[in-house]
């Protein structure tokens, strides 16, 4: 059993604009001790996928509008609240806002053990300290009695991420962890995450729209746009054969890839669709070099390609995988 | 032939005193820095944040005064108050097309707001001119009716280099030109910069985070570490092989897009950028190498080596092998 099913998720903002759809329709599932990367560009619908299963969607104006999530083959929104935090827990994609600036770091990680864990204060100083000590941060007696903004940027988020995996969870949902800092920070935190994966049996939802981040820690992988997962492959098969044309530009467009003239590189032509507005069919046939009559016509399935899902007209045959 | 000398610049912050208003301290965020520019090449600035990137490009500007050191452009030194001329020469194109652009302000008057500061011709000569460079951009004439927060990011990106473009420059720096935006639209925007660069016989400053896009479009590289340099050279040089430590430390950081690459053990460098407030004496990087003498407290000489100049006691003696 997966330990975590997300089934035909669909959530809209309900803003002055109109309904704007973030998720359209998304499945997917993570097993045990496996790091899934999720990977889109601006406005794809990561950071909401993360808050969905979190049930931290802002009110009034998110909301889950069809679909639902299953963790260890239960029904999880209505137990959330008892795992967040505890079985589940998330590093945010901005360090700052979810640190309390004005408590102690020590005393912030400690209220984490002393809540879920009831454990003794003398006990949860201890842990803690160890928890620092794991994520690399010198001296964390002293760091302990530090404030938040006494730490750096890659302090900060080691300091999150030690307070995510305080409880030992079952699932830590990353989202994008390294991309505020600077690349040898980030080659820091990416070798934390790498030896967590090593040393733990926690599942990982680690959220990038950086494709050689993911390479470098993902096991499978969610290709993200406009609300919809246009391709879920293992790391290796999508950087080996690419399958979706998105997919496909991603990766030509990293520099090391290139394969234009001189000084060129590959570009996706036109842009990210409007949300309010989405595009007919397969939302990425605006900008598709494939583009045939069906693909503004209807929305393509997802089809089955080796361990691969794919969801594009030009695999019209295979097997259609079926979410119900 | 050069176009830019830089020599020696140095640009300092004062920190003040909260008491007494007086400044007790400063951040020597560029620190003796020499570089040349040669015309039509594509030089790059690169380093962690704070090291320096945007004073440089500001004193260039000469929005920052300098403390220090001398601009050569064109052969003929620059004051600071040659800069009001000096500006139609060198332009800028800014990070964050969403702070550097007036939202009050339609896309027409934007762009052709250099041309009526610098008095270049009439309204006539004013709207044709802003007509064509639109086109150049890739962007439609409808735009220049709108304002910014009509445009994506894209577009918006495409009119700072515009409103830079108008006024003829020979030389362009592009502070992080393409980092705001989506992965997608991060290379429509170089191939747009390459392109210009070709039929304009341009010259750039290219600052930026992203090692991979220095190695793949840059000519040369200038490597900054807290206020100074660690090395310069030829962009493949210092990528095939990079002489200062930190230069290799980051190029070793750069997360390599191939998952069968993957390394749990590779060196890294360990610690945090030291404060800009306090920084070490001698070698800034000393208290992150692992080659870290003795010799490392004091100030590291202009070395020149393998085509390239490097700041590092490893060589000054040259019977070290990094
Ligand atoms: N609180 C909100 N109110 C209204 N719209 C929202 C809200 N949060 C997100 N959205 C919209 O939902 C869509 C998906 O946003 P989301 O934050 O999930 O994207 P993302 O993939 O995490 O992007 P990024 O890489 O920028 O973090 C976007 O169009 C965004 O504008
Ligand atoms: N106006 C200012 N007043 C005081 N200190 C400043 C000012 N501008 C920059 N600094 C400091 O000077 C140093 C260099 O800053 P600079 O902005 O040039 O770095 P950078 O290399 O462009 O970094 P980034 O990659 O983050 O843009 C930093 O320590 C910064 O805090
Ligand atoms: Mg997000
Ligand atoms: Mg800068």
């Amino acid at each position: 059993m997966p330990l975590l099913e997300v089934k035909n998720l669909t959530v809209e903002f309900h803003i002055p604009e109109g309904v704007l759809k973030a998720l359209d329709g998304i499945s997917f599932m993570l097993n045990e001790g496996e790091v899934l990367g999720i990977v889109g560009e601006s406005g794809s619908g990561k950071s909401t996928t993360a808050l969905s299963i979190m049930n931290l969607l802002p009110a009034p104006s998110g909301r889950i509008k069809e679909g639902e999530i299953f963790f260890k083959g239960e029904p999880l929104l209505e137990k959330i609240d008892e795992l967040r935090g505890k079985d589940i827990s998330m590093v945010f994609q901005n360090p700052l806002n979810s640190l309390n600036p004005s408590l102690k770091i020590g005393q912030q990680l400690m209220e984490v053990l002393q809540e879920h864990m009831d454990m003794s204060e003398e006990k949860a100083w201890n842990e803690s300290i160890e928890a620092l000590r794991m994520m690399g941060i010198p001296d964390p007696e002293t760091m302990m009695n530090r404030y938040p903004f006494e730490f750096s940027g890659g302090m900060r988020q080691r300091a999150m991420i030690a307070m995510a995996m305080l409880c030992r969870p079952k699932l830590l949902i990353a989202d994008e962890p390294t991309t505020a800092l600077d690349v040898t920070i980030q080659a820091q935190i990416l070798r934390i995450f790498k030896r967590l994966k090593k040393a733990t049996q926690t599942s990982i939802i680690f959220i990038s729209h950086d494709l050689s981040v993911i390479a470098q820690i993902a096991d499978r992988v969610l290709i993200m746009y406009a609300g919809k997962i246009l391709e879920i492959s293992s790391v290796r098969d999508l950087f080996k054969r690419p399958l979706h044309p998105y997919t496909q530009g991603l990766l030509k467009s990293i520099p090391s890839f290139s394969k234009e003239k001189g000084k060129k590189l590959y570009s996706i032509p036109g842009n990210v669709p409007n949300l309010l507005n989405p595009p007919s069919g397969c939302v990425f046939h605006p900008r598709c070099p494939y583009t045939k009559e069906i693909c503004n016509l209807e929305t393509p399935p997802n089809f089955k390609v080796g361990n691969s899902t794919v969801s594009c007209w030009l695999f019209k045959g295979a097997d259609v995988v079926e979410t119900t | 032939m050069k176009l830019l000398e830089v020599k020696n610049l140095k640009v300092f912050f004062p920190i003040k005193d909260k008491l007494f208003g007086k400044p007790t301290k400063f951040v020597k965020a560029v620190n003796n820095v020499s570089f040349e520019v040669e015309k039509g090449e594509i030089f790059s600035i690169v380093g962690e944040s704070g090291s320096g990137k945007s004073t440089i490009a500001l004193a260039l500007m000469g929005i920052h005064e300098r403390n220090g050191g001398s601009i050569i452009f064109n052969g003929a030194e620059v004051n600071q108050e040659d800069f009001k001329t000096l500006r139609r020469k060198i332009q800028i194109v800014f990070q964050d097309p969403d702070s550097s652009l007036d939202p009050r302000k339609r896309i027409k008057e934007i762009i052709a707001e250099g041309l009526r500061v610098h008095r270049v011709g009439d309204k006539a000569f004013i709207d044709e001119k802003v007509r064509d460079i639109v086109e150049k951009v890739g962007l439609t004439v409808d735009t220049l009716r709108k304002y910014p927060h009509e445009l994506s990011g894209g577009q918006k990106q495409r009119v700072g280099i515009a409103r830079a473009l108008v006024l003829e420059p020979e030389l362009i720096i592009l502070d992080e030109p393409t980092a705001s935006l989506d992965v997608s639209i991060q290379a429509q925007i170089l191939n747009l910069l390459v392109d210009l660069q070709e039929a304009l016989g341009l010259t750039y400053i290219l600052i930026t985070h992203d090692l991979k896009l220095v190695e793949h479009i840059s000519d040369r590289t200038l490597v900054m570490y807290l206020g100074k340099v660690m090395e310069m050279g030829e962009t493949k040089q210092i990528m095939n092989k990079p002489l200062h430590p930190y230069t290799k430390a980051l190029i070793d950081s750069v997360p390599v897009p191939n998952p069968e690459k993957r390394n749990e053990n590779e060196e890294i460098l360990t610690g945090e950028i030291p404060s800009p407030l306090n920084p070490p004496e001698g070698c800034p990087f000393k208290t992150r190498c692992k080659y870290r003498m003795e010799l490392c407290s004091k100030e590291p000489k202009s070395i020149k080596l393998e085509n390239r100049v490097v700041f590092c006691h490893l060589y000054e003696s040259k019977n070290l092998e990094v």
